[in-house]
C-alpha cells in the first residue's frame, strides 16, 4: 500500500472482500461435508482446494496476513489430498471443519486486531501443529519457490546477470516497432549469454498475417546496465508488450523464472528440457525410470519431480517451478469457479449487448443524418460519439466470450470413467481451451461434443490388447483440441483408433436403403453416412453412445449453430472430426458493398484489398470459371450477381473485392463500394439454416437489411460454379426472372 | 516449381505479404507433389526484420517439416539475435563466414 | 397496426364458446388464423430479398431491430407468388416453437375483420377439394352461411418443414 489512493481503494473494497470471502467459507463447509459422504471425489478436493485459494489470494491483496498464513496452511493440507497422498479420514474431516471455523473468524475480524486473544492464538496455533504434522516431509510447494526467487539477494553493483522475456503485443510491427533491432540493441548493452525466441503463437502459415505481430523472446543479458536502462529498449513498445525484467538469481532460480515466463506447456519434463534444466537424453531416461514403477501403489511409484531432481540433477526450484506451472495451468483448464468473478446474470448481460446492438444501429443512423446536415460541429460531435461507442463495444462484446477449456475440462471425468467402464486405455489431452466463444454456443456444443468423444472411445479406440496386436501403445490418444482460422473456431476431436470401417458403413447405408444398392460413393462422402437419420442401428446404440440421440442429432446441433463437421477417417490409424464455428460476434467490423439493389457486407478482417474497377480485368479460364490476375497470381473469382441472381442492369464498372479464406485468396466481383461500416449481427434463424454463402444480416443506418457473406462457404460454392451458371440454376433447374 | 524455397533478399514487413502468398503456394505445390519435408533457403536475404523472421517461424507450425538448407550472413545473424539460433547452428552454410560452430 | 387496435368482434354471443379470429384474403380466397399467434399487422414495405431461398420465402424485413423473415403466403399454398397491391400486409405472428421464440411474417393480399367463430360451428376440413393442402386446415369455420378456412399455422409455417424444403431446393 503505497499511497493514499491505494488505501481508499482498500478501505472501500473491503466489504466487498468480506462478503465474498464469507460466501468461499460457506462453500468449504457444504463441500467438507459432501466429502464426508464420498471422500474420494476429486472434484470436491479440487473445489475446497480452490476455494481457500481464493480466500487466501484476496486477503493476500488486502494485506491481511494472519488470514493469509493461517489458510496456507489449510491450503497445502488440502493440496495433499487431491494429490491422493493424504486420504480423508473423520479426525482429518473434524480438523478441517475447524480450521475453517478459524477462517471464518480472521476474516470477520480482519479489521478488528484486538479481537484476537492470546487464548485463541493458541488455539489457532494448535490448529497449525495438527496440519503440519499431517503435510510436513512433503515437497517445496510452489509458494516457497516464489518467496525464495523474491528474496534473491544481489544487492552489489557491477555486472549482473538480467532474465528479459518479452511477450510482443499484435499491433508491434504496425506501430513500426521490430523486435529483431530492440534484441539487437540489448545486446549492446552487455553480452547476450542466451537468447530464445518463441514463436508458438504464431498462427500457421495460411493463417498468419505477415503484419501482425506473434513474437516473444526470453533473453539472458550480462550486463551493467541499470533495469531502466533495460526497460528503456522496450519504451515504444511498453503499451502493447508484456515485458518482464527480473533480477539475477542464482541458476537454479533463473531456471524457475524461465519457466514462469514460457508460453503454457502442459508437460513438466518438456518445460524443463526447454530451459536447457535438462537435457532431452536424460529426460528420457528418468522417464524409463518412472515407467518402470508405473504399477506400483501410490505411495511407492516415483514422482517424475523427484526423479528429475535425484537422477538428473535438476535443482529443486526448477522443478518446484515447473510443477507450480503445471499446477496453474490444472487450474486455469479446470471448471471455472464463479468463486473468482462477479457472478453476472446472462439474461442481464444480453440484454446490455442487445441494447448495445441497438446503440451501434443508432449510431450509423445519426452518422448519416449528421453528415446529411454539413454542419461541421454536429458531424464532429458524432464522430467522438461513436469512437465511445467504439470503445464500449470493444469492452462489453469480451463479456460473452468464455473460453472452451472450461467446457472441454468437464470431459475428463467423464472420459476416465467411460474408457474404465469399457475397459480400454485412454490418453486424453485439451489442446488450446483458452480459444474463446461466445458463451451460447460453448453450452450447446458441449452436448454434440461429449457424444462424439463417448463414440470414439466407444467405437473408435479399440481395447488394449488389441491395439498392441496391431503394433499400436496400449493406451489410446484422444485429443480435444480448438483454434481460431479467419472468423471461426475449429474445434477437433482426434483419436488413434480404428477409424471408419467404410465397407461396413455403406453395406448398412445399402441395406437401410440410405444409398442405393451397388452404388459406391467417394470415400468422403461414405464418411459421412454416419449422419444420416436412420444410419444406427440397435448394434450401435450401446449404452454409452445413447439411445435415439444419433450422430444425426449431432449434426443438425451443430448445423443450427451455422457450423459444419468433416470426417478424416483413416482406416486402422484413426478418425479425426472438425467441427468449424463461426464467431458469431454480435457486432463485426464490415465492409459494405452494393448488387443491385441489394447490399452485402463482408467481415473485414477477412478483406484483404479492393481492386477499384477492377472488373475489366476479368477472365475467363479454361474451365469457364472466372478469374483474375493479381501481382502473378490468378484468383477465382465470385460474381454475387450471378451466384445469387441478383436483379441489376450491368453497370459501366465493378470492383473486386479480395477476400481471405481458409481456401486461399479470392475476388467477389460486386457493383458499388460502400466503405467500412460496424454492424451488428442479426441470425437469420432456422429458416436459413441451409443457406450457404451467407451469415446472418444486419441493419444499415438507413434501416436496410444487409445480408452478411460468410467467406468461407462462399469459397466452397464458387468451385460448384461451372461455367458462369448460378447456384440456383444448377439447384432449382430455372432462373428466376 | 523449384525444389527449395528461395527467400527473397527483402525478408521484412514489406514483402511479408507477397512472400508469405509465394511461400504458401510452393508449400501446395510440394504438398501436391507429395513432399512432406520443405527445404527453405535464405542465401538470397539481405535485408530482415522481425516480421520476416516470423514468416519463417510459423513455418515451424506447420504439418510438414522444414529446414533451412542455405543461409546468408544477414540472416543467419538475425536469427541468432532474436533468438532463432537453432535454425542455423550446427549448420555449416555455403557463402561467407557463414559456417557456425557446432 | 397492432391486433387490439383492429375493429371489435362481431357475433353472436349466445352460441357458446369460441375464439376470436383475424381474416384475410389471398387472391379473393378468405382465411382466418387465430388471433391469439397475431402479434401485430403491417404494411408492405421494404424487403431485402434472401437469395437461393424458394419462392415462398419473400425476404427479411426490419421490424424495429429484429429481422423478421416474410413468407408469401399464396406461394406457400402452392400458387404463384402473389401480387403486390395497395392493401397487401404483413401479419407478424408468433411462431414460436420448442421455446425458442420465432416471429414471421405473413404476406397477405388484405386484412380484414376480427370476428369470433363459435368452436360449435367449425366444421372438419373437407376430405378432398380444399383448395390447400388438408393438414394446413385447422378446420372449416361457419360464418354467416359460408365456409371460412381457418388456417393451422403450426402446421403450414412450420418452421422445421421449410427449413427442410429450403435445404432441399
Amino acid at each position: 500500500m503505497s499511497n493514499d489512493a491505494d488505501l481508499d481503494f482498500i478501505a472501500q473494497a473491503m466489504p466487498a472482500f468480506i462478503s465474498e470471502a464469507a460466501e468461499q467459507i460457506e462453500a468449504i463447509e457444504t463441500l467438507l461435508l459432501e466429502l464426508e459422504e464420498q471422500p474420494d471425489n476429486r472434484e470436491l478436493l479440487d473445489s475446497l482446494f480452490r476455494c481457500a485459494h481464493t480466500v487466501k489470494g484476496s486477503a493476500g491483496i488486502f494485506g491481511l496476513n494472519r488470514v493469509v498464513e493461517f489458510t496456507h496452511h489449510v491450503e497445502t493440507l488440502l493440496d495433499k489430498m487431491r494429490d491422493g497422498d493424504i486420504g480423508l479420514t473423520p479426525d482429518i474431516s473434524t480438523l478441517l471443519l475447524q480450521c475453517n471455523d478459524q477462517i471464518k473468524f480472521l476474516v470477520d475480524t480482519a479489521a478488528d486486531e484486538s479481537a484476537d486473544t492470546a487464548e485463541l492464538k493458541d488455539a489457532r496455533a494448535d490448529l497449525v501443529i495438527r496440519l503440519r504434522s499431517l503435510t510436513d516431509g512433503s515437497a517445496p510447494t510452489p509458494v516457497k519457490a516464489a518467496a525464495a526467487a523474491a528474496s534473491a539477494s544481489a544487492a552489489d553493483g557491477g555486472v549482473r546477470v538480467w532474465t528479459i522475456s518479452a511477450r510482443f503485443g499484435v499491433e508491434t510491427f504496425r506501430n513500426g516497432m521490430d523486435p529483431l533491432s530492440i534484441a539487437r540493441y540489448l545486446g549492446t548493452l552487455g553480452k547476450v549469454l542466451k537468447v530464445r525466441c518463441i514463436s508458438d503463437g504464431v498462427p500457421p502459415l495460411g493463417n498468419l498475417n505477415p503484419e501482425s505481430c506473434y513474437l516473444s523472446f526470453v533473453m539472458e543479458l550480462e550486463t551493467a546496465a541499470s533495469r531502466e536502462d533495460i526497460e528503456g529498449a522496450f519504451s515504444f513498445v511498453m503499451d502493447d508488450c508484456e515485458l518482464d525484467v527480473v533480477a539475477p538469481e542464482t541458476p537454479g532460480q533463473k531456471l524457475a523464472r524461465a519457466i514462469e515466463d514460457m508460453p503454457a506447456t502442459p508437460r513438466l519434463g518438456d518445460m524443463l528440457v526447454s530451459v536447457g534444466a535438462v537435457t532431452q537424453a536424460k529426460l528420457k531416461e528418468v522417464l524409463s525410470t518412472q515407467e518402470q514403477t508405473r504399477g506400483m501403489p501410490v505411495v511407492e511409484k516415483a514422482k517424475i519431480g523427484d526423479l528429475l531432481e535425484a537422477q538428473a540433477g535438476v535443482p529443486p526450484e526448477a522443478v518446484a517451478a515447473a510443477l507450480g506451472k503445471q499446477q496453474k495451468l490444472r487450474e486455469a483448464t479446470t471448471p471455472a469457479t464463479e468463486e473468482r468473478y462477479i457472478r453476472v446474470q446472462a439474461d442481464r448481460l444480453d440484454a446490455v449487448i442487445n441494447l448495445l446492438g441497438e446503440l451501434v444501429i443508432a449510431g450509423a443512423g445519426a452518422t448519416l443524418l449528421a453528415r446529411e446536415s454539413r454542419q461541421v460541429a454536429l458531424i464532429e460531435a458524432n464522430l467522438h460519439m461513436n469512437s465511445l461507442i467504439e470503445e464500449i463495444r470493444n469492452g462489453t462484446l469480451g463479456l460473452r466470450m468464455v473460453p472452451v477449456g472450461e467446457t472441454f475440462s468437464r470431459f475428463r471425468r467423464v472420459v476416465r470413467d467411460t474408457a474404465a467402464s469399457l475397459g480400454k486405455e485412454v490418453n486424453f489431452e485439451i489442446v488450446g481451451g483458452d480459444a474463446e466463444l461466445d458463451k451460447s454456443m460453448v453450452e450447446k456444443i458441449a452436448d454434440p461434443l461429449m457424444h462424439l468423444v463417448r463414440n470414439s472411445l466407444d467405437h473408435g479406440l479399440e481395447p488394449p490388447n488389441e491395439r498392441l496386436n496391431a503394433g499400436k501403445p496400449a493406451s489410446g490418444k484422444l485429443v480435444l483440441s480448438a483454434r481460431h482460422e479467419t472468423g471461426a473456431i475449429l474445434i477437433r476431436i482426434e483419436d488413434d483408433g480404428r477409424g471408419i470401417n467404410r465397407e461396413r458403413v455403406l453395406q448398412r447405408a445399402w441395406n437401410r436403403g440410405l444409398v442405393e444398392q451397388g452404388f459406391v460413393p467417394p470415400d468422403d462422402d461414405i464418411n459421412m453416412l454416419i449422419f444420416e437419420p436412420g444410419f444406427s442401428t440397435a448394434e450401435q446404440v450401446t449404452n454409452l453412445s445413447g439411445r435415439g440421440v444419433g450422430m444425426d442429432v449431432v449434426r443438425r446441433n451443430i448445423e443450427a449453430l451455422r457450423g459444419s463437421i468433416r470426417l478424416n477417417s483413416n482406416p486402422g490409424k484413426g478418425l479425426q472430426v472438425d467441427i468449424r464455428l463461426p464467431l458469431t460476434l454480435a457486432i463485426i467490423d464490415g465492409f459494405l458493398v452494393g448488387v443491385g439493389k441489394s447490399k452485402f457486407v463482408l467481415p473485414l478482417e477477412s478483406v484483404v484489398e479492393v481492386i477499384e474497377s477492377g472488373g475489366q480485368n476479368i477472365k475467363v479460364d479454361s474451365h469457364g470459371r472466372h478469374c483474375v490476375e493479381l501481382r502473378e497470381a490468378v484468383l477465382p473469382v465470385v460474381r454475387l450477381r450471378t451466384l445469387y441472381t441478383v436483379e441489376s442492369s450491368l453497370p459501366d464498372r465493378v470492383s473486386i473485392v479480395v477476400v481471405n479464406s481458409p481456401r486461399g485468396k479470392f475476388g467477389i466481383e460486386v457493383e458499388v463500394l460502400l466503405g467500412q461500416n460496424q454492424t451488428v449481427i442479426k441470425p437469420l434463424g432456422r429458416l436459413f439454416r441451409s443457406l450457404r454463402g451467407i451469415s446472418g444480416s444486419s441493419i444499415l443506418g438507413s434501416g436496410e437489411v444487409a445480408l452478411i457473406l460468410d467467406v468461407t462457404s462462399l469459397a466452397e460454392l464458387t468451385t460448384a460454379v461451372q461455367n458462369g451458371t448460378s447456384v440456383a440454376a444448377t439447384a432449382q433447374g430455372s432462373v428466376p426472372a | 516449381m523449384n525444389e527449395r524455397f528461395e527467400l527473397p533478399a527483402e525478408l521484412n514487413i514489406y514483402s511479408a505479404l507477397d512472400t508469405r502468398d509465394a511461400l504458401l503456394a510452393w508449400i501446395a505445390d510440394q504438398g501436391a507433389k507429395g513432399r512432406e519435408a520443405l527445404d527453405v533457403s535464405a542465401q538470397d536475404v539481405v535485408e530482415i526484420d522481425g516480421a520476416g523472421l516470423q514468416l519463417v517461424a510459423s513455418l515451424s507450425n506447420l504439418e510438414q517439416s522444414w529446414r533451412l538448407v542455405a543461409s546468408s550472413d544477414v540472416f543467419s545473424e538475425a536469427c541468432r539475435t532474436l533468438g532463432f539460433a537453432v535454425w542455423v547452428d550446427g549448420r555449416d552454410f555455403k557463402g561467407g563466414n557463414g559456417s557456425a560452430s557446432a | 397496426m397492432h391486433a387490439d387496435n383492429l375493429a371489435t368482434p362481431t357475433s353472436p354471443k349466445d352460441l357458446g364458446p369460441g375464439l376470436q379470429y383475424l381474416t384475410f384474403a389471398l387472391a379473393e380466397e378468405v382465411f382466418a388464423m387465430d388471433i391469439r399467434a397475431v402479434r401485430e399487422i403491417i404494411q408492405y414495405g421494404a424487403m431485402t430479398a434472401v437469395p437461393l431461398m424458394p419462392e415462398f420465402v419473400r425476404g427479411v424485413i426490419n421490424l424495429r431491430g429484429a429481422v423478421v423473415p416474410v413468407i408469401d403466403l399464396q406461394s406457400r399454398f402452392g400458387r404463384d407468388i402473389a401480387r403486390i397491391g395497395k392493401k397487401t400486409c404483413v401479419i407478424i405472428f408468433d411462431a414460436s416453437q420448442a421455446g425458442e421464440k420465432v416471429e414471421l411474417g405473413l404476406l397477405v393480399d388484405a386484412v380484414s375483420e376480427v370476428i369470433e367463430i363459435p368452436d360449435a360451428h367449425i366444421e372438419q376440413p373437407p376430405q378432398f377439394g380444399a383448395s390447400i393442402r388438408r393438414d394446413f386446415i385447422r378446420g372449416m369455420g361457419k360464418v354467416g352461411g359460408q365456409f371460412i378456412v381457418i388456417l393451422a399455422p403450426e402446421r403450414a409455417l412450420d418452421v422445421e418443414d421449410m427449413a427442410a424444403l429450403a435445404a432441399s431446393s
